[in-house]
């Protein structure tokens, strides 16, 4: 198993290259037209900086750790707000499931670039929150009312034949969830919440508008500062194509082996 | 919350709060009155909203529409193009996903990969800086959208806004054309393979010309199949017309940007935007749905 | 297989190389389409758009004095600050007339015209956060934080003058300014006499702790490099209004007096 991983994973690589040096190739002579000069020799620089005698992380990768921090955070939170919605969606309370289903309506229906300047803009100064955290809650609301769907489906699709046996095993209510349900929810959510986390990771790109110094944001910045925009995207291109094809293989992986444990019908 | 499964056969009055709906309640209020409490006292700022109200219904100068309706008009070109732009492209790329020949499947392979793992932002701006300045002058349409200056009709205006604008149009909808075809690839493809092999065979039994078979008996699976997924998408076209402003593509949240930053009624008018942005992706839903409940009518499922 | 990839991409490198048209003869390409193209950015109130939505402001005067003089249209083409040199490279717009700032690094890429006004950098600081700042050196610290528009000249000063501060750049001014408004940034840094005006305007929460420019400044119109024809018809326009005093009028009009703000809203 690991073995084809592998070779699929270096076929794609070997398919990447391939393609990369024919765009690179066109680009070359579009770019010559314009009369630009490549400056990929300046990369590195803002990758690594070996400078007295120590490696300094250059401006691309506090970028990358921040974008990484920032979806840390808000995966965290948006697990926390996906599953209150779903349950209150699914509750018994009128005010619950009118709560759940206005926030995701409303959450879907907007685009995230006006939540953002909204949420930071307009609501931010009034709650009171710093920049980061408004932005890790601007992306935890956003992906929030998507994740609730992906739990909900997730709930419901648990028969209630499960609540059913574990009540006449006479389980306490936690334990039910703890033992029985959750773990049965996990393993039917896990492959479409590591969709989520990539969904994360690429909207965290959109909170540059906030001046946060996450990866786009450096890159916006390097590029009106040195002008050099074909070298700089093509770079932040790759470290998020690494990032998310990575989880992508992570969750491959997971739904490979949890899928063969867990796999009742 | 499960606690009240205990309560549903005994809560069937009609007036059913029970617990948990008056704890949400508390709740509610607590929030709204801390929020309230903290807009007034907390941040340094004085609402307008009748004047902002005016500003966004006031007309141009030449009497046409105010430009933030202008804006909202450029939003709907922008999807309404974008949606016909990654359908084509969407479908063809979809067929090159499946074809036989690596040629054609493996860079739709890639192009889907691509889209589908870098951020639509960092898309945007690669595209904006590559393809956006080589594409027009490639394509020869220089000429047209950038030196010409004859006047145009009052269709062509309505469909595609003011001349001056046409180049921004353009590069708008390739841009939120090519995000959405990678992901609308994927609906057609599977809308297709979802017709049964048997709907095919019966209506080649049936001796039906090639039309009336796409025309009666898989075109209506094929909509109904896709619909879904494809109300989806327009609705992601919608939210992705937003991040274009950022590449200076002239629809709402540009307007609403230059509106706010000019008048400094920074809070009503972003509230408005997003109340405008709400207001179309709600009624698109609804066109969807009732498109929708239509091409299933004829069907028996 | 590999033979038409190679085919393929061969013929889309011959059709790429494929001369595009020449750029030196744009002012005759100008006067023949009639209509002067003029990039530019919303930043009040240099451009900003009036309550009919109209583009009004010092940058909007000069241009549409320009083409007036030159006996063409106008046509503007509001455009993201930071990707404005980026758009006139790529044949969007013929000139950029938006308070641009004379920098050696732009002029690589692009030709400056001669200056056509000198505004200067200035700083706007949050009293309730920085209150006691009173020299430069006050504000050069790790634990300060100053808001740009990304893109503009701005940065560059702030970064020379206060090489370890955090720059938060934004996209726009006006976010610039309500970032130190909430108290998110301590001070703001951007082209006079917007600090002042806001400082003014703001007079709780903002202050202007130095009383010198930061630099002198000078804007000029910036064309495609190469194109030295329309630079000299623009120096030569550029001379004959500062010497009838109207550039210099239209100035004083915009940022010595607020008379301007009526058009725009009642709060401004």
């Amino acid at each position: 198993m690991f073995f084809t991983l592998i070779k699929q994973a270096l076929s794609i690589i070997l398919q990447i290259t391939i393609l990369l040096f024919g765009v690179a190739w066109l680009l070359n002579s579009g770019a010559q037209e314009m009369g630009y000069t490549w400056q990929w020799h300046r990369i590195p620089d803002y990758i690594l900086i070996y400078d007295e005698g120590e490696w300094w992380r250059g401006e691309l990768i506090d970028g990358l750790l921040v974008t990484l921090e920032l979806s840390a955070w808000s995966l965290l939170a948006t697990l926390a707000i996906g599953l209150t919605t779903a349950l209150l969606r699914l509750s018994n309370s009128i005010i619950g499931r009118i709560i759940a289903r206005s926030y995701v309506e409303l959450i879907r229906n907007t685009p995230l670039l006006v939540q953002i300047y909204l949420l930071y803009f307009v609501f931010g100064p009034v709650i009171g929150l710093d920049r980061f955290s408004t932005a890790v809650l601007a992306l935890a609301l956003f992906q929030g009312a998507y994740t609730s769907e992906i739990f909900r489906a997730g709930l419901n699709s648990i028969s209630s034949g499960q609540f059913e046996a574990a009540k006449s095993l006479d389980l306490p209510l936690l334990s039910t969830y703890r033992y029985v349900i959750l773990p049965q929810v996990l393993q039917k959510t896990l492959p479409p919440l590591t969709n989520e986390v990539i969904s994360l990771i690429k909207n965290s790109s959109i909170v540059s508008v906030m001046a946060i110094f996450d990866l786009t944001t450096q890159g916006r910045n390097i590029v009106s500062e040195t002008a050099m925009p074909f070298e700089i995207w093509f770079t932040i291109a790759v470290i998020y194509l690494l990032l998310t094809l990575s989880l992508s293989a992570l969750s491959a992986l997971l739904e490979h082996r949890l899928g063969a444990q867990w796999r009742i019908q | 919350m499960q606690s009240n499964n205990g309560n549903k056969a005994i809560n069937q009055s009609a007036f059913p709060l029970n617990k948990l709906d008056y704890f949400l309640l508390l709740i509610l209020v607590i929030v709204i009155s801390w929020l309230y409490y903290r807009s007034a006292i907390g941040v340094n700022y004085q609402w307008h909203w009748a004047a902002a109200f005016d500003l966004i219904f006031t007309s141009r100068r030449d009497g046409s529409l105010p430009y933030f309706f202008q804006g909202l008009i450029s939003t709907l070109r922008l999807t309404g193009w974008g949606l016909l732009f990654a359908l084509l492209a969407g479908t063809l790329i979809g067929i090159a996903r499946h074809s036989q020949f690596a040629l054609l499947r493996t860079p739709a392979v890639l192009y889907i990969q691509l889209i589908r793992n870098i951020p639509p932002l960092v898309f945007i701006f690669i595209f904006y800086f590559f393809v956006s300045n080589q594409l027009i002058p490639l394509l020869g349409l220089e000429h047209l959208l950038r030196q010409s200056n004859h006047n145009s009709n009052a269709i062509v205006t309505f469909l595609f806004g003011p001349r001056n604008l046409w180049e921004n149009l353009l590069s708008g909808v390739f841009c939120i054309g090519l995000l959405s075809a990678a992901y609308i690839a994927e609906v057609v493809r599977s809308g297709l393979e979802g017709i049964d092999k048997g709907q095919w065979e019966a209506a080649q039994t049936l001796g039906l010309s090639t039309w009336a078979k796409y025309r009666f008996v898989i075109a209506p699976q094929v909509i109904s199949n896709i619909t879904p997924p494809l109300a989806g998408q327009t609705i992601s076209l919608v939210k992705d017309s937003s991040i274009v402003s950022l590449i200076s593509i002239q629809e709402l949240t540009f307007s609403g940007t230059e509106i706010a930053n000019s008048s400094g009624f920074i809070f009503e008018i972003w509230i408005f935007v997003g109340i405008a942005y709400l207001i179309l992706c709600l009624s698109l839903s609804l066109l969807f749905s009732k498109i929708e409940s239509k091409s299933r009518k004829y069907l028996v499922k | 297989m590999k033979i038409f990839k190679i085919l393929i991409l061969g013929m889309l490198g011959v059709l790429l190389s494929l001369p595009t048209s020449a750029s030196s003869d744009n002012l005759n390409q100008i006067k023949q389409r009639g209509t002067l193209r003029v990039g530019m950015s919303t930043f009040v109130p240099w451009a900003m758009r009036d309550k009919q939505g109209e583009l009004i402001g010092f940058e909007i005067d000069v241009a549409k004095r320009l083409a007036a003089d030159s006996g063409l249209k106008i046509e503007f083409v509001p455009t993201a600050w930071d990707g404005i040199i980026p758009a006139l490279l790529a044949n969007k717009f013929d000139v950029i007339i938006g308070g641009m700032s004379i920098t050696e690094e732009r002029a690589k890429s692009v030709l400056f015209t001669t200056p056509y006004s000198h505004s200067g950098v200035q700083v706007a600081v949050n009293k309730q956060l920085a209150g006691d700042v009173k020299v430069l050196a006050d504000l050069n610290s790790r634990r300060v934080k100053i808001s740009a528009r990304r893109g503009a000249f701005t940065v560059q000063v702030a970064r020379d003058n206060f090489p370890k501060a955090k720059i938060l750049q934004f996209d726009d001014d006006a976010q610039a300014f309500q970032e130190v408004l909430n108290g998110s940034a301590d001070a703001v840094i951007a082209s006079s006499p917007k600090p002042e005006q806001e400082a003014i305007k703001h007079s709780d929460i903002l202050f202007l702790p130095f009383k010198e420019r930061l630099s002198k400044g000078n804007e000029a119109f910036a064309v495609r490099l190469g194109e030295d024809d329309k630079k000299a018809y623009f120096n030569e326009w550029i001379k004959a209004r500062t010497d009838d005093g109207w550039l210099a009028q239209r100035y004083e009009y915009w940022f010595a007096t607020l008379d301007w703000q009526k058009q725009v809203a009642q709060n401004q």
